[in-house]
């Protein structure tokens, strides 16, 4: 099998295809800090595509309540566990200094394509079937965290959590190295060239499930009416701009622009054949991702290069987010808690426009106050964030400091 | 076959020719399995006037003489798999106009629901050299010099054809849901809406006809003209296929005086079986005669034979036995 | 009721679901999310005032169950803590 660069790794690592690189990649930055798992973002997606018979127990997109939530139930402590199994006691990164080609540093455990060779699988990737129970209830045991403070006999009741907990945004990753798409028997999924997204072609499709079995996020789904599995689709006639209302320009996924709480941000970057992301320090998710690293990919020792990238909750103990986000995840949390003023111009553009966002600009602005983080005074700055679209047109504008409007307690609860 | 001549030496010898001959009697009378060897199988495809249709189990099949045929796992290609039935037993007919093909294997579930993202369905399928080739494909789904002809028989799509498209809505009854907008619009049942056979809600026959010319490339045919049907029975399923003899353009024609390859594979759908998890054979011989099927006698004849070499074969111990006491005494 | 605790087990069907994660020692949960909640919205400039409105407010449930478990007194040690110099937001009246 040939070996293909994974740079969220830091090294090389085998897959079934050979290495090749859409020209452009669809990627986003979730904010776990600022969700507040209003799962309008879940809502936006089932009412666009996933509201037919047979895709009752289908969230393209879905919100689920760390440590203990999960959809479908337990995914990622179910292939942690298959991994830990392959490699025992084995899944460690060295702690390397970092380099471009290596931001986090090298993994020297398995990949759950490694994985799967180990123990002898003749699948491509380790992975399991979740039950149709599995598939049900996508929020269950979010309320049911409980504070060892109280009788442990006594079950949490709302409104309370008494003990850590924050929320996950999980839709497909459009990963560079797929596992559903090695996984598939048939070459039914395939990656697209022009933007990275991954589909499942509903024509070739043959409902065998190995895409479901081995995509180790659980996005693929098995839909019983049409006895075909089906996935997020990175809403692509709106990436495209051939969604009639995007007027031809590229424009955000529906759970993105659907955002209450402003927690996304999505769009497009530029990949070079050998897979680097073409350097633009003004695009705001390589800045974020690249430059500031504030933002990181998903369960990276699975081995697919996820998209979908996250800052961090930080105030979640470490060894919880060191497993979810990789060793990158103390810089990250150091560099978000204490934002450069680059970074918190670039936090306002979270979902100020539809459109996709290809380059920034901040214009300063006036000190409007200091903050004490972790022991250091932060200024705060009224810069202003401009955003361009992709002809170098700007479709955005946005201070940091956005003027409240305030109803009064007149009106509360009118509308 | 029955030995008719009874030793006259030895009681030891007598015994034991006497029970060969019964249990020789009794097993190609009762299980009528023709010895074959694992290379160069041939199964013999008769003529009768006519052949039952809807009825793998029906007595006709009795006077077919059947062949086992060895399955394997799938240990080719990923994914890898199978093995879990050791052969199936094959009977063919035609009628002059169309070629039947009845597998049959034991399995001890019924597994015909599609229903869960964890079900899979039982299947069973007959692999022909596809029309046009000039040498002997793969038997591992075709080549790209060489394609292959598959009928694909479905016990999901068996149940389809008897009794309706059954979806998880069958399985989960009290299943609350509100509405489902746009319903009747098939837009956004996808799989259906791409033109995909699989997501089909009507089929005409439990029996899919596909191509495919390599791994990966199998492909639903242009024309759908494989009948059939299956049926489960005490833990056996028998599976009759059916298709006229000459074949649509681009599907292999068949001919009495003729003879072609045909592999088999089955799959059972408990055990999580789909794509490569099968087991499977190589190919066989199917040669196609105009030689008539013989009506066997009654089912009990071979019986009553074995039982008659049986009492005969007693009945020259005793009178041996007898005459030998007799010289004793003289 | 330290008798009653359980540890994390594998193979218990419950494992992920009603056990007590553990931070490090001297973890305090809900102290670390309140006050990365006022972290947040002073970075977007809101004042101090509206800031404590989140906590007071019964609707918003995360914010003040740290309020009703802890007191007033110590969200306010917080808010205290993290804004030096509290930002004056432009407010608009409906």
């Amino acid at each position: 099998m040939p070996d293909v660069y994974n740079w969220q790794l830091g090294r090389p690592m085998t897959y079934r295809f050979r290495e090749a690189h859409p020209k452009w990649q669809f990627a986003a930055v979730f904010n776990i800090n600022r969700c507040i798992a209003c799962q309008t973002c879940t809502m936006a997606c089932k009412s666009t595509w996933t509201f037919s018979e047979g895709q009752e127990h289908m969230w393209w997109n879905n919100v689920e309540t760390k440590p203990y939530g999960g959809y479908p139930h337990h995914w990622d402590v179910n292939t942690l566990k298959l991994l830990d199994k392959a490699d025992p006691g084995g899944q460690k990164w060295d702690g390397r200094t970092a380099t471009p080609a290596a931001p986090y540093g090298q993994f020297t455990g398995k990949t759950i394509f490694e994985a799967a060779a180990a123990l002898g699988k003749t699948d491509e990737a380790i992975g399991y079937l979740p039950t149709d129970d599995e598939w049900t209830a996508p929020n269950i045991f979010e309320d049911t965290p409980r504070n060892r403070r109280e009788s442990e006999l006594q079950a949490t009741s709302l409104p309370e959590h008494r003990t850590w907990f924050f929320y996950l945004q999980r839709i497909c990753n459009h990963c560079t190295y797929p596992a559903c798409l090695a996984a598939c028997p048939r070459n039914a999924i395939y990656k697209r060239p022009e933007d990275g997204i991954v589909l499942i072609d509903e024509q070739r499709c043959r409902g065998y499930r190995k895409c479901v079995e081995q995509c180790p996020y659980k996005k693929p789904m098995f839909r019983s009416t049409t006895r075909v599995s089906e996935k997020c689709i990175a809403c692509y006639p709106r990436i495209e701009g051939t969604d009639p209302i995007s007027e031809g320009e590229p424009m955000e996924t529906r759970c993105m622009s659907a955002c209450v709480g402003k927690i996304r941000l999505q769009g497009l970057i530029e990949v070079g054949a050998d897979g680097r992301w073409a350097v633009n320090p003004d695009n705001p998710l390589y800045y974020m991702v690249r430059e500031e690293q504030v933002a990181l990919p998903l369960y990276p020792q699975f081995g697919t290069e996820p998209n979908i990238y996250y800052i961090p909750p930080r105030w979640v103990p470490r060894p919880y987010l060191h497993q979810m986000f990789g060793p990158g995840a103390d810089a990250a949390i150091e560099r978000y808690a204490a934002p450069s003023r680059r970074l918190q111009a670039v936090l306002q553009l979270f979902r100020t426009t539809q459109r996709i966002v290809h380059r920034f600009e901040v214009v300063n602005g006036h000190k409007i106050g200091e903050m004490n983080v972790a022991g250091k005074t932060m200024e705060l700055f009224n810069d202003t964030v401009v955003g361009f679209d992709r002809n170098g047109k700007e479709i955005v504008r946005q201070s940091v400091m956005e003027p409240l409007h305030d109803r009064g307690p007149k009106y509360l609860n009118t509308i | 076959m029955m030995s008719r001549r009874v030793p006259s030496r030895g009681f030891a010898a007598g015994l034991a020719i006497v029970l060969a001959a019964a249990v020789v009697a009794a097993t190609t009378g009762f299980l009528g399995v023709m010895p074959a060897s694992s290379q160069a199988q041939v199964v013999q495809v008769r003529a009768a006037p006519s052949v039952p249709r809807d009825d793998p189990f029906a007595a006709f099949w009795n006077n077919v003489q059947p062949v086992d045929v060895a399955l394997s796992a799938q240990n080719i290609t990923r994914p890898m798999g199978g093995g879990t039935v050791a052969a199936v037993q094959l009977r063919a007919a035609h009628d002059g106009k169309r070629l039947y093909i009845l597998s049959e294997w034991s399995d001890a579930t019924q597994d015909a629901a599609i229903d869960t993202t964890t079900s899979f369905t039982d299947a069973a399928a007959v692999e022909f050299p596809a029309a046009g080739t000039t040498r002997i494909p793969s038997f591992c789904m075709g080549d790209p010099g060489a394609g292959v002809n598959i009928w694909h028989w479905k016990a999901a799509w068996q149940r389809d054809v008897d009794s309706g498209f059954a979806t998880n809505r069958a399985r989960y009854a009290n299943m609350q849901v509100d509405l489902y907008p746009q319903d009747g619009d098939t837009t956004f049942q996808t799989g259906l809406a791409a033109g995909n056979p699989l997501s089909a809600q009507k089929h005409g026959s439990p029996v899919e006809n596909l191509v495919a010319a390599q791994f990966g490339t199998l492909t639903n045919a242009d024309v759908q003209d494989v009948g059939g049907v299956g049926r489960w029975k005490d833990g056996r399923w028998r599976v009759l296929f059916v298709r006229s003899l000459a074949g649509a353009e681009g599907s292999p024609s068949f001919a009495p005086g003729g003879k072609t390859n045909a592999a088999f594979a089955v799959w059972n759908g408990s055990d999580g079986q789909r794509d490569g998890i099968k087991s499977v054979s190589q190919f066989v011989d199917l040669q196609i005669s105009g030689e008539k099927i013989v009506r066997k006698p009654s089912s009990f004849a071979p019986a009553i034979i074995a039982f008659a070499g049986i009492v005969g074969g007693l009945a020259v111990i005793a009178v041996f036995g007898v005459f030998a006491e007799r010289r004793k005494r003289v | 009721m330290a008798e009653f605790h359980k540890g994390a087990e594998a193979e218990d069907p419950f494992e992920a679901m009603a056990v007590f994660v553990d931070g490090p020692p001297g973890y305090d949960g809900a102290a670390a999310m309140a006050r990365a909640f006022i972290e947040e919205y002073a970075m977007m400039g809101w004042p101090r005032e509206r800031i404590l409105r989140l906590f007071e407010n019964p609707r918003y449930a995360g914010t003040h169950a740290v309020y009703h478990q802890r007191g007033e007194a110590f969200i306010h040690s917080l808010l205290d803590d993290v804004l030096c110099v509290a930002p004056a937001q432009e407010v608009r009246h409906a």
